[in-house]
């Protein structure tokens, strides 16, 4: 029935759902052997016909609080959730079924105040009430599942209902409006016989239709709450038969129900996993080996106290009343191991205490032997299916466990498969050359080699090495040589590998006569990544345009040499036409003076001769040679004005500062300017070479003066110190501008400049404005002479 | 008689001189030179009264004669007769020894006169 309700689900989950049912085959199904066993004891003791009373009302209220009334508060807490999520009337009902099964056999002992009567017909008719609820939800379960509005309200209702018809049961029995259902001593009656197997037929069948539904995200807990409607019902036969209350046969139907209860239990736990809600049933059992047999051997003994404690009114009765539910919770909580500890323990306990003669660990009596016998093979066979239990569960969570990851893992390497096709397109149609290796070291841990674990395409386009001939091979295999390779491949790469770095640079490989960019990197230590391009081509290019800036520099410096050659030639050149100019200067004046002014000098003495002899009365021709004599004399001194002109005769006869002192008197004649000239020493002379040059200078700087200076004095220096010759000629008049100073038609500085270049003199001109301009001109001399 | 030892490159100045002495009763030109070296042999071989020096002249000019006489033939009075009238010429003279320093476009007026004043001085 549950199919068509789980079918979407359970397409979904079907692989975990395989591998759960595989898992839960063989051991769960050994659970099942509780049913038959408890039968078996039933009838047993039914046969036996132990009419013995061993009624305790705690004892009772405290287990079904503990196994009906929990479990049923999960069960239906279950159900209300999933009802929640899914709203499916069957889940309901089962919810409602259950919690008045848990509640009302609770209320029943509570409200019952040990009367027999009550207590039975109270659990009795909630037993029913929860049976046909059950069968109810589960026949229609899976219908009517859609558009049902506000599920927390049904829920809440539901549950109001149920609770309601448990107070409604109770109310009507305590008010007597039932009939009689037990009778102690007789056992039930007619009524309550036909009610309690209406009952387990109801529960049987309700277990047998989840049973057979038990495909879908309820499998687990179908198959766990078959097996406790099973047990329930098993119980209820117990209790049906039974006809004293509290008598062992009764006792053993209720463990029957408790055991169903155990099971809702784990159903609910079961559940609670399968709708991943984390769960708390095996992780509890986590508790070492000793530890669970410590809290057997406790339990047990707990058991014992309130057996002793609360319980003395049974006196000698009922001994093993606290045991049986000691055992279980042993064997629930530790497994087989420690339930058989609290089985044994429990048996010397009831013997020592409660069994003729007391005190003693071994029974006189065939009875009582048989009694703990019985016990003792109840509480085995309890812990045993406990344990089973118990085992199932554990496989089944691992099983779940195992089958989630095996999911997961199905889904991660399918993620994991398609990122790396992703990155192996990547990796193969990436245009850098990749290349993934292992570094080999030596002893000392000193890098000799790698391995190529893995290359690229474009690492087989970049070097011209083919994959399959350098995957797994050395790199000294394949490309012999390359631990000589200046670039010191492997120990670059040997550095990187083993410190976990990152390097990034340009190189050469001989072995492949081709330069490569390239970024190296360790994913995992000894491991190296190499990531390149070739830049061949980008390298020749720069050494190309390096050779091409190389060859332009020598050019330009054979040019500029060349050219400074030229211009010292051109200087050579300048300096020897001034020579020459000079030298033809100084010929042309000579000859003039000497020859042409002698002459005339001659001549004018040969005049003055003459008219001294001439008679006084010859008047008209002494005035003619005296006309004569001034003509000549005019003649004379325009020969001479053009021969000083030429090259003053004074400066060769009487040295530089004759000359300059000349110059300068001639200057303040001619200009009206005022000229001082201080000399120091005063006797001051300067080698023969340096006269022609500075005296030049000192013209050129007269001639500027009168051109642009406007000045009203010019003061003059000409000194001699140890290690030069100094020659100022400072003006005061409006100032040399600098601008000026570099015009290329400035060739009066440039005059002066070439003047002392081949001397190894400076001229310096300085001008302020309306204060004057300074020439000096500074000629460094070794002991006198010009260097 | 004044011996009078003329030094002077240009023969036409020297004719000229000698013309210029011939007119006075107590002077003559008893020695020509026409560059400095010949001076400083014909004074040392021959006895004068007075030289008469040119400045111009080839090889040493008359300063650097003027002063070798000096250390020479210190008593015997050298007149500089020179085309420079610069005053330059003139004091560079007197300072290196000269007794007068004339020009020779003044020679015709002022020579002969000088040249007894510079003997008159030198015999005192």
């Amino acid at each position: 029935v549950n199919d068509e309700a789980n079918g979407n689900l359970a397409q979904h989950d079907a692989p975990e759902q395989t591998a759960v049912r595989l898992e839960m085959g063989r051991l769960s199904r050994l659970a099942w052997l509780s049913v038959p066993v408890l039968l078996a004891t039933m009838v047993a003791l039914r046969a036996a016909d132990l009419r013995t009373s061993h009624e305790s009302l705690n004892l009772l209220i405290s287990l079904n609080f503990i196994f009906s009334t929990l479990a049923a508060v999960a069960v239906a807490f279950l159900m209300g959730r999933a009802f929640l999520l899914w709203p499916s009337p069957g889940m309901l009902m089962i919810g409602c079924g259950v919690l008045i099964w848990g509640v009302g056999s609770f209320v029943a002992t509570l409200v019952g105040r040990g009367n027999p009567n009550v207590i039975v017909t109270i659990h009795n008719l909630c037993v029913w009430l929860a049976a046909c609820s059950h069968l109810a939800g589960v026949s229609f379960s899976g219908r009517l599942q859609q558009a049902i509005g506000a599920p927390r309200l049904w829920v809440g209702a539901a549950y109001t209902i149920a609770l309601g018809l448990v107070w409604l049961v109770a109310t009507a029995v305590l008010a007597g409006w039932m009939p009689v259902f037990f009778i102690q001593g007789q056992g039930g009656t007619l009524v309550r016989q036909f009610v309690l197997g209406s009952s387990i037929s109801m529960l049987v069948l309700t277990a047998m239709l989840l049973r057979s539904a038990k495909n879908g995200p309820w499998s687990a807990f179908a198959y766990w709450y078959s097996l406790a409607l099973l047990l329930l019902a098993t119980g209820l036969f117990g209790v049906m038969i039974q006809s004293v209350h509290g008598s062992l046969l009764g006792w053993t139907g209720r463990a029957a129900q408790f055991l169903g209860g155990a099971s809702m239990i784990v159903a609910a736990f079961a559940s609670a996993r399968e709708t991943s809600i984390a769960s708390i049933w095996p992780g509890t059992v986590s508790g070492g080996r000793r530890q669970r047999y410590l809290v057997a051997i406790v339990i047990t003994i707990v058991a014992a106290a309130v057996r002793l404690a609360f319980l003395q009114t049974l006196g000698m009765s009922v001994r093993f009343i606290t045991f049986y539910p000691a055992v279980m919770i042993s064997a629930l909580y530790g497994g087989l191991g420690p339930g058989v500890v609290a089985t044994l323990l429990s048996a010397l306990l009831a013997t020592f205490l409660w069994i003729e003669p007391a005190g003693h660990f071994f029974p006189v009596s065939g009875a009582e032997s048989m009694g703990i016998a019985i016990f003792f093979i109840n509480c085995m066979a309890i812990s045993w299916i406990t344990e089973v239990l118990r085992r199932a569960e554990v496989r089944t969570h691992k099983a779940e466990m195992q089958a989630r990851i095996a999911d997961e893992r199905g889904r991660a390497a399918q993620v994991l498969q398609q990122s790396e096709a992703k990155y192996r397109s990547l990796f193969e149609n990436m245009i850098n050359g990749f290349a993934y290796h292992k570094i080999i070291t030596d002893k000392n841990g000193k890098p000799v080699d790698y391995i190529f674990l893995e290359v690229n395409k474009a690492f087989e386009a970049l070097t011209g090495l083919k994959r399959l001939d350098v995957v797994g091979k050395r790199v000294t295999e394949v490309l012999p040589g390359i631990e000589n390779d200046p670039a010191d491949w492997i120990g670059k790469y040997g550095n990187v590998a083993l410190t976990g770095g990152e390097s990034r640079f340009e190189q050469y490989a001989a072995s492949l006569e081709k330069w490569y960019s390239i970024l190296s990197f360790s994913p995992v230590k000894d491991h190296f990544v190499a990531i390149f391009e070739d830049i061949t081509e980008r390298k020749q290019a720069e050494e190309a345009l390096r050779r091409s800036r190389a060859e332009l520099e020598e050019r330009v410096k054979k040019r500029t040499k060349e050219l400074a050659d030229s211009q010292e030639q051109l200087r050579k050149l300048y300096s020897h036409l001034q020579s020459l100019r000079e030298e033809e200067r100084t010929n042309i004046a000579r000859e003039i003076h000497d020859d042409l002014g002698q002459a005339l000098t001659a001549l004018k003495m040969d005049l003055s001769w003459i008219a001294g002899k001439l008679r006084d009365d010859n008047e008209g021709l002494k005035e003619k040679l005296h006309a004569d004599v001034d003509q000549v004399d005019k003649t004379i001194q325009a020969v001479k004005r053009v021969c000083t002109e030429l090259r003053p005769g004074i400066l060769d006869h009487l040295g530089l500062a004759a000359a300059i002192e000349w110059q300068a008197e001639e200057f303040q004649k001619r200009t009206g300017i005022k000229c001082e000239v201080v000399f120091d020493p005063e006797d001051i002379e300067v080698d023969t070479s340096l006269r022609t040059p500075l005296f030049r200078i000192f013209q050129e700087a007269f001639t500027n003066i009168v051109k642009h200076a406007k000045a009203t004095e010019v003061k003059a220096s000409f000194k001699q110190t140890n290690s030069s010759i100094i020659l100022e000629i400072a003006d005061n008049g409006i100032g040399i501008r600098e601008e000026d100073l570099s015009k290329v038609g400035s060739f009066g500085l440039l005059g002066m400049r070439e003047r002392v270049y081949p001397l190894g003199g400076k001229v310096t001109v300085r001008g302020i404005k309306n204060e004057g301009t300074t020439v000096e001109v500074i000629i460094p001399v070794t002991s006198g002479e010009p260097s | 008689m004044i011996r009078i030892l003329v030094a002077d490159d240009h023969p036409i100045m020297r004719k000229g001189l000698k013309q210029l002495f011939s007119e006075t009763d107590d002077m003559a030109v008893t020695g020509e030179a026409s560059n400095g070296a010949q001076v400083l042999e014909m004074m040392s071989k021959d006895s004068y009264d007075l030289v008469l020096l040119d400045i111009s002249m080839p090889g040493k000019n008359g300063l650097e004669v003027l002063k070798e006489l000096r250390s020479d033939h210190r008593h015997i009075p050298v007149v500089i007769l020179s085309m420079h009238p610069e005053e330059q010429y003139a004091s560079r003279a007197l300072r290196a020894g000269a007794s007068a320093y004339i020009t020779k476009e003044r020679a015709s007026e002022e020579l002969v006169s000088a040249i007894r004043k510079v003997l008159t001085v030198s015999k005192q």
